[in-house]
């Protein structure tokens, strides 16, 4: 801690249709150079996820998210390493400033989304109600 | 409604006023990744929805639209559909 350090989020997809051992070794990449460059790192992988929209005509994506603390250089160079990448299909880092939430998202998403549809559709109906 | 217009006759229509989703359930952060929960301010081809149609407030508008073009980025929402 001899340097003011910030809180990072790093969000990177990996090619889904790649071989799992091949996706794997990326992963492997990513965390090794976390690790070595920055503190208090948290990796989590959502695994394989449908995309929204196809990307260099593939559907799915391997996601990753990196929560760490490092030096505002490192971040840098890590967007650098993402982009040259062969594989990586996307990848975002943000400052993170809020606690590190387990993001079970892709687990926990088909529940969630009902839940959402249902009260989505409390919301439209009182919609309706207002504009009547 | 009817039974109040009867009490109140010359009230014009009375529209519930919508509160922000965010700030009654005290959101910190409008966190990109939280997929399910943007779904709900975007259309059906998906685009952002107003602020007159869900009735978030100002501020939390601003972080709704950042979140969700974030979303978009990773792909995890949709730019367009059908």
């Amino acid at each position: 801690m001899e340097k003011k350090l910030a809180a990072y989020e790093t969000m990177y997809v990996v090619d889904g249709t790649l071989a799992d051992d091949a996706i794997a070794a990326i992963v492997a990449k990513f965390t090794a150079l976390v690790n070595d460059n920055a503190s208090d790192v948290v990796i989590a992988e959502w695994g394989k996820r449908r995309l929204a929209y196809p990307i260099n005509y593939k559907n799915e994506g391997y996601y990753v998210l990196m929560n760490f603390k490092s030096e505002p250089t490192f971040p840098l160079e890590l967007e650098r390493i993402l982009g040259i990448t062969d594989g990586i299909i996307r990848s975002m880092t943000t400052r993170f400033d809020g606690a590190v939430v387990t993001p079970a998202v892709a687990e926990a998403a088909p529940a969630e989304k009902a839940e959402a549809q249902t009260e989505a559709a409390a919301n439209s109906e009182t919609a309706e109600k207002d504009a009547e | 409604m009817e039974r109040n217009e009867a009490q109140r006759p010359f009230r014009p229509m009375h529209r519930r006023k919508k509160v922000c989703a965010f700030c009654t359930e005290n959101v910190a952060v409008i966190d990109y990744k939280d997929v399910p929960r943007l779904r709900k301010y975007i259309s059906e081809r998906a685009k952002i929805l107003p602020r007159r149609v869900t009735g978030t407030c100002a501020k939390h508008q601003r972080e709704l639209t950042t979140a969700i073009k974030r979303a978009r980025q990773m792909a995890l929402l949709p730019f367009v559909s059908n």
